[in-house]
């Protein structure tokens, strides 16, 4: 459950993540979403593992035509998450994009 | 270790839209009495493994609901381990056994899942994930996807391979009076089904059930029947990180893995021992991994294995999932793992009917929490 005290402390652990870069190790294409997520879907989740050999599942943004592979090269931004609760809170933190060369 | 299956008995696996929570456990519970042949007054305590009824219901506090059904006032304790709430409830009560404390104890899995909507459903088992994987918008399908495709981009396992799974389990659910699906499905039904997470499709993942099991397990308590005696040899559990992307490997369950092992070694036997499986197929892909982490077939060898039909009933070797399966018997969270106790009993015991693996002696039961953060794997003989 999402609690507007619970995002501004998730908010303190996202600054590190900012910019870095990374590639797809694996990824699907969420179709049928949850709660939260419902007008955003389709989207890409994916499985990154950055430069610094960290691995993180975050959602890939602007896949155009959902043209992805394993492998891709990918750096993180800082997008809305999912929609809005009864609390009113628009809940922000990190998705990655695809970098073309 | 000295611990019997005393009786053991399940409802049908569906949508009860008639029937709640307490329903199914009640149900549940006083089959299995008469099946054991037992007062409820020798049941000194009960497990009950449950995942979500208090998202999904607003009722915690299982254990007591247990007890009240059956007129008890004994010690009742609710377990939660995701899916795996059955598995872990079995372990609990069978470690309560060998610590002495008890000598014959009833655990339940219940789960009722159909009272809400498909988006609700979906929020609710990613209970069983980690914080990013819950702000990523994955869904389960999407985390067992994630797995998919990374087997497949290693092992060269295919779609069709994928959808074979699903096609043995469809088959022996057919057989099953007690299956949520108990029809048949062929390949190309699966390989066209809706994409609910690529690569994975509507078809090769398990539904949304209501259903509950139950087994009375025993050290003291003779069995009438002495051909019916069926013992536990083993219980093992192991954990591995809640979230996937910290794990080792996205192609194994290192907590499966561990937890066999130790299972085998406890029992003292070896995987080509066993005769019968039921094994956690959430997705298809679920069950080929499992295939492979369990000492079955070596990695990558499992797909081509299943397209050639050799784990369906009627085959040569172990056959796995007579149940239908989480696939198509259905998936009522917290009672999968008990429903898999309650299968490979009766397929010890010669009462598989239709679905009877001939001369069963050794059966295992592999029940999984989350993508892997808890396995149980159990081993049962006659």
């Amino acid at each position: 459950m999402s609690s507007p005290i619970k995002a501004w402390r998730e908010q303190k652990k996202i600054a590190p993540y900012l910019r870095i870069k990374g590639k797809v190790v694996s990824w699907t294409i969420v179709r049928v979403p949850p709660h939260g997520f419902v007008s955003d879907a389709p989207y890409v989740v994916a499985i990154v593992e950055t430069n610094t050999k960290k691995r993180l599942i975050s959602q890939i943004v602007d896949v155009f035509d959902q043209k992805i592979k394993s492998g891709d090269q990918v750096e993180s931004v800082y997008r809305r998450q999912k929609r809005p609760d009864e609390e009113g809170v628009i809940y922000y933190g990190l998705k990655f994009r695809l970098l073309y060369d | 270790m000295n611990i019997q299956i005393l009786g053991a008995a399940t409802t049908k696996f569906g949508e009860h839209w008639h029937k709640s929570l307490r329903d199914l456990i009640r149900e549940a519970c006083l089959e299995t009495v008469k099946d054991a042949g037992i007062k409820n007054d020798k049941i000194e305590a009960v497990y009950i493994g449950n995942m979500l009824s208090g998202i999904l219901s607003g009722q915690e506090q299982l254990g007591p609901m247990v007890a009240e059904e059956l007129g008890l006032r004994v010690p009742a304790i609710r377990i939660e381990a995701a899916c795996a709430s059955g598995g872990l409830a079995m372990h609990e009560a069978i470690s309560s056994i060998e610590s002495g404390k008890y000598e014959t104890v009833l655990v339940v899995g219940a789960e009722k899942m159909t009272d809400r909507p498909q988006e609700m459903v979906a929020m609710a088992l990613m209970a069983a994930g980690s914080d990013a994987e819950r702000q990523s918008g994955a869904t389960f399908p999407a985390l067992y996807a994630l797995m998919a495709r990374a087997h497949m981009e290693k092992y060269g396992t295919t779609e069709k391979q994928l959808a074979a799974v699903a096609v043995k389990n469809h088959y022996h659910a057919s057989l099953n009076g007690k299956a949520h699906y108990p029809f048949p499905i062929k390949s190309e039904q699966v390989l066209a089904s809706s994409k609910i997470a690529d690569p994975l499709k509507l078809l090769d993942c398990s539904g949304i059930s209501d259903g509950a099991s139950a087994v009375i397990i025993t050290s003291k308590l003779k069995i009438k029947n002495e051909k019916l005696k069926i013992r536990i040899i083993a219980c093992e559990v192991a954990t591995d990180t809640l979230g996937l992307a910290q794990r080792e490997s996205l192609t194994q369950l290192k907590a499966t893995k561990i937890a066999g092992q130790k299972a085998y070694q406890r029992a003292g036997v070896r995987p080509k021992d066993i005769d019968v499986a039921e094994l956690h197929d959430c997705f298809t892909i679920a069950e080929i991994i499992a295939l492979e982490d369990l000492g079955f077939y070596q990695k990558g060898e499992a797909g081509p294995q299943v397209l050639k039909g050799a784990t369906k009933l009627g085959a040569k070797g172990l056959i796995t999932n007579t149940s239908g399966g989480l696939k198509a018997c259905g998936h009522p969270v917290g009672a999968t793992g008990v429903k898999q106790i309650v299968e490979i009993t009766k397929q010890l015991r010669g009462e598989g009917e239709k679905k009877q693996v001939e001369g069963a002696k050794v059966g295992l039961c592999h029940n999984v929490g989350g993508t892997g953060a808890t396995a149980v794997v159990t081993i049962l003989t006659n």
